[in-house]
Order: C-alpha cells, then sequence, then structure tokens
C-alpha cells in the first residue's frame, strides 16, 4: 500500500467547513511560553504547526473535533468548543 | 417561555439512542440533540459493536441493522518491530447465530440505522444542532438545555447526557473532575477497501457471513501503553491502533506515524496489501475506568456511555453495549420517575443501582485497579512481549547448537532481563488487575 501523508489521509475525510468561524482558538500568548506544545505532537491531523519562529500556528479546518488537544493542553492556551451544528467533520465510513 | 417535553437526550450515539428507543416505545415524549449533519456523522469505533443489549431493545436487529460481518475469528498478536507471535481462536458456537454478540460494523451506517428506529418509535431526532448549555430554575437547579440554533431553548423533566467521551455538558453540570491526558486513549483508524474475495482468502474465511479481529499488542505502539487492530468489514478492513494520550504527548509520538509504520509491520504489510484508502478518523476513548466513573445522576440529569466514562479499559475493549445498557436503564429510571412526578436526585437513585447491579459497573469494578497499574509501569506489557517473542524465536530456530544448549541460553536471556522479584511483582499486580480483584 502506498503511503500516505496526513494531508493525504485527512484528503479523504469529508468536511462541511465554517468559513471563517474557528470553533478552536489559541491564544498567541500563553502557546508562546509553553514548553511543551503538545498539541503540536497529539493532533492527529496535524492542524497545530510551528512557524519558522517556533510559535504554534493553528488551521481549523481539517480538525476531527476529537477534543486531544483540549486535554493535553495544561495552559489554558485553547478555547476549545465544538463547530456550529451540522459542520465540521463528517465520518462517511465512522 | 420555551417549550417542555418529557425527556431531553443530547447526543445520538449508541447510548442516546437506546435511551431515546426505550423511551419512545413507553410513549414518552423524547427529544434527542444530536450536532452531527447525521447520527454517526461525528462517531467513530474500532469497529466491533458488542449486541447484548441491543438484542434486548431490538431482537431482530441481526436482520434490519446495517452490520458489516460476525466476529468469527479472532487472533491476539504480540509485535516487535518485525515478528509476531500469537493465539489464534474459533470456537465453533460463535460462527452461529447470536454470534457470540459480536459483529463489525461502521458507526457511520450503524448510527443513522440506529436512530431511526428510536425516530419510527416516536422520538423525536434533532440534527445539526449543538448543545451549549443548561437552563436552571431560580434555586440554580437544571430544568432544560440551550441550543446553538433560534428559539433553541428547550425544557425538560429530565435531562440525559450521551454527549460522548467530550461531555462538556456532564463538566458544565458539576459532575465530573477536570478531564486529564491519563485517563484517555486516543484512537487512530484507517478504512481500507478490499474486494469481498480478497478478504476472505486472506483472514480465512468462507463467506461474509464470517468476520476476523486481530488485536495486536507490544511494540505496535513503541513504548507507548496501547494496542492495534484489523477487524474485517464487508468490503473493507478496519485498520488502528490506540495510545495512551499521557504518554503520547510525553514521548512525543504521533498517533498516525505509528499507524504508519503499525501497517507496514511485515505481518500487517501483506493483509492490508492493495487495499484502496477509504477514510482515515481519529475518536478520544475515556479509559479511567471505574474509578473515574463521574456522577451518575442529579436533580433531573443522569450521564450514559462514554460521557460517563463507561468503557471496560481491559482486554475485552467493550463500550457499545455498555453504552446501550446504561442508555436503556436511564430510560428506565426516567419512566419510574415520570410515574412518580419526581426527578428529584433522590428519585433518579436507581439509575446508580441499576448500573451498579447490571454487568456495566460489576465489570469496570472488576477492572478498577487496571488503568492505574498500568500507567505505573506502561513498558512492562510491551518489555515481557519482546522478550516473549524473542524467547519463542530462540526455541524454534534450527542450527548447530543442540536444543539443551539453546534452552540454556534462552533461560538466561530471561533471567538477565527479569528478575524473580521483578517477576513476582509485576505478576501479582497482573493478578490484582486482570483476574481477582
Amino acid at each position: 500500500m502506498k503511503k500516505l501523508t496526513i494531508e493525504d489521509k485527512v484528503g479523504l475525510t469529508k468536511f462541511k467547513v465554517d468559513t471563517g468561524k474557528a470553533h478552536i482558538k489559541i491564544k498567541p500568548e500563553i502557546c508562546r511560553e509553553c514548553a511543551d506544545k503538545a498539541c503540536v505532537t497529539i493532533c492527529p491531523v496535524e492542524n497545530y504547526k510551528l512557524d519558522e519562529k517556533g510559535d504554534v500556528i493553528f488551521a481549523f479546518e481539517g480538525c476531527y473535533e476529537c477534543g486531544s488537544c483540549r486535554i493535553a493542553c495544561v495552559k489554558c492556551g485553547l478555547e476549545w468548543d465544538y463547530p456550529r451544528g451540522g459542520f465540521g467533520v463528517c465520518f462517511r465510513e465512522g | 417561555m420555551a417549550d417542555k417535553v418529557d425527556v431531553i437526550i443530547v447526543g445520538a450515539g449508541p447510548a442516546g439512542i437506546a435511551c431515546a428507543l426505550t423511551l419512545a416505545k413507553a410513549g414518552v415524549e423524547t427529544v434527542v440533540f444530536e450536532r452531527g449533519e447525521y447520527p454517526g456523522a461525528k462517531n467513530v469505533m474500532g469497529g466491533i459493536l458488542f449486541t447484548n443489549s441491543l438484542a434486548k431493545l431490538i431482537p431482530d436487529f441481526r436482520e434490519k441493522a446495517p452490520l458489516e460481518r460476525p466476529v468469527t475469528r479472532r487472533k491476539f498478536l504480540a509485535l516487535n518491530d518485525r515478528d509476531a507471535v500469537g493465539v489464534e481462536t474459533m470456537f465453533d458456537d460463535f460462527t452461529k447465530p447470536p454470534f457470540n454478540n459480536n459483529f463489525t460494523v461502521l458507526r457511520s451506517k450503524f448510527d443513522q440505522w440506529f436512530a431511526a428506529q428510536a425516530e419510527e418509535a416516536g422520538a423525536m431526532i434533532l440534527s445539526e444542532t449543538v448543545v451549549d448549555d443548561f437552563i436552571y430554575d431560580d434555586n440554580q437547579k437544571i430544568i432544560g438545555v440551550k441550543s446553538r440554533r433560534e428559539d433553541g431553548d428547550l425544557l425538560a423533566n429530565c435531562i440525559i447526557l450521551a454527549d460522548g467521551v467530550n461531555s462538556l455538558l456532564a463538566k458544565k453540570a458539576g459532575m465530573r473532575s477536570a478531564f486529564e491526558t491519563k485517563d484517555f486513549v486516543l484512537g487512530v483508524k484507517m478504512v481500507l477497501s478490499l474486494p469481498k474475495e480478497k478478504i476472505c482468502e486472506r483472514f480465512g474465511l468462507e463467506s461474509d457471513n464470517e468476520g476476523a479481529a486481530y488485536e495486536f499488542f507490544g511494540g505496535v505502539t513503541d513504548n507507548v501503553l496501547g494496542s492495534g487492530f484489523i477487524y474485517t468489514n464487508k468490503e473493507s478492513l478496519s485498520v488502528g491502533l490506540g495510545v495512551g494520550l499521557e504518554q503520547a504527548c510525553k514521548l512525543k509520538i504521533k498517533p498516525y506515524e505509528l499507524l504508519d509504520r503499525f501497517m507496514e509491520h511485515p505481518f500487517v504489510r501483506k493483509l492490508v496489501k492493495d487495499a484502496e484508502p477509504s477514510e482515515y478518523s481519529a475518536h478520544l476513548l475515556p479509559e479511567g475506568g471505574y474509578r473515574k466513573v463521574p456522577q451518575l445522576f442529579t436533580d433531573r440529569v443522569m450521564v450514559c456511555g462514554d460521557a460517563a466514562s463507561l468503557v471496560n479499559t481491559s482486554v475485552y475493549h467493550e463500550g457499545s453495549n455498555l453504552a446501550m445498557e446504561s442508555g436503556f436503564l436511564a430510560a428506565q429510571t426516567a419512566m419510574q420517575a415520570r410515574g412518580r412526578g419526581d426527578f428529584s436526585a433522590k428519585s433518579l437513585l436507581k439509575y446508580g443501582e441499576y448500573l451498579n447491579d447490571s454487568f456495566v459497573l460489576k465489570d469496570l469494578k472488576k477492572y478498577e485497579r487496571m488503568p492505574e497499574f498500568l500507567h505505573s509501569s506502561p513498558h512492562l506489557f510491551n518489555n515481557y512481549m519482546d522478550l516473549a517473542i524473542e524467547l519463542m524465536k530462540d526455541y524454534f530456530t534450527v542450527d548447530e547448537k543442540s536444543k539443551s544448549e539453546r534452552q540454556t541460553l534462552m533461560f538466561k536471556k530471561a533471567w538477565n532481563r527479569v528478575s524473580m522479584m521483578q517477576l513476582l511483582s509485576d505478576g501479582y499486580k497482573s493478578f490484582r488487575s486482570f483476574i481477582w480483584n
């Protein structure tokens, strides 16, 4: 089986994106001070990345709403909520 | 003033729908809120549905439900990075109805069907609706919910929280403690399409009325506590693994990289060869066990399923049946409370008693030491499994060495790796966690 990148994998999933309405917001001033940055490790769709300065950048569009980052973030660096009803990830197989 | 119904259920998964179906069949006015586009849209599990509770709710589910395959063959395998040692089971009784109540399913299809049964019985299911908060009376008692839709407030005599592993509502209601990484496992999974014939051929099955479930332990999850699986669906495989959230964070192990490595393992590679990726998914599992079960009821409110952390964290991996049973028991309790016209915590006490008397909390109680034990020595199983694989390989090696010589070397190897004291101590702890509480 051909090895898929994480982008390929997430590309298989159906989403209904609530454009411009991020359901998770990060607080850069807290993230900057955080040594662990567990969100970057644990997010199963790699929505948290580090930019060239080492700051966390976040994209909400491919989010599986699993909640791992919410629990892993012990510094309260993010506001986590569900997307609006009907939006977000929509598993076809599950 | 908002409208009022008898019962509100938040979440249209196995717990919420089992509850809704039971209530609707008894003619209780029931509204289910579901945030997904349809029930199942947000739901993922490895893939085995345990149907002992479903059989009580819908006796002829086997003819009607979109099940994939009954699980008729099982394998339990220890893996290191290249080798595999395992045990296979095929119990003739389990190859016939009721198939030991084990069926593979794809949740998106199954949950939609299950929800349709509740709807047919008279429950109202409001999809695409997030419930954000509660409505409180003047005495700060919960009397309804606030949903994220226009005129979304709804009052009820009783509110059932079946909103899943991330239950923000149970937290808001003050019924559960903070969420901590050590109480959760992150599961990642690929569904891979593969023609029926190939599935049968590779897994030793005769038709699609037979199915296989392979569970993998040991090096498959690196040094992190966890396990992998391959389950056969009709025309696809569910391939995935679960890793402890705490350790994955600590050791900076990316779950999908583990999954890639798992799928490249020589034993696994052959099974998934040429399969076409259909979907990648991820979901959390509540694995805190008995000691992390939240407060199960308060005035007007009961918590069911994953929201109540009702997952058997032992080797059994049961969750779907505990969810359905808890939903069913919450419905029974709600109906009795309705008869009394009293939905206070005192009146809902029965829910806790029912759960205590059922397999749900009995099983969780039996394995209550398990999560702590596993966290206290996370490498334990992987180390023993690695050693077991090596010893097995040594045992079967054919070369110039005599068998006695070889076995003496094996004994020395084992002795060097594990001291007798350690073996006794780990053995005792395992015994207390797995067998006798």
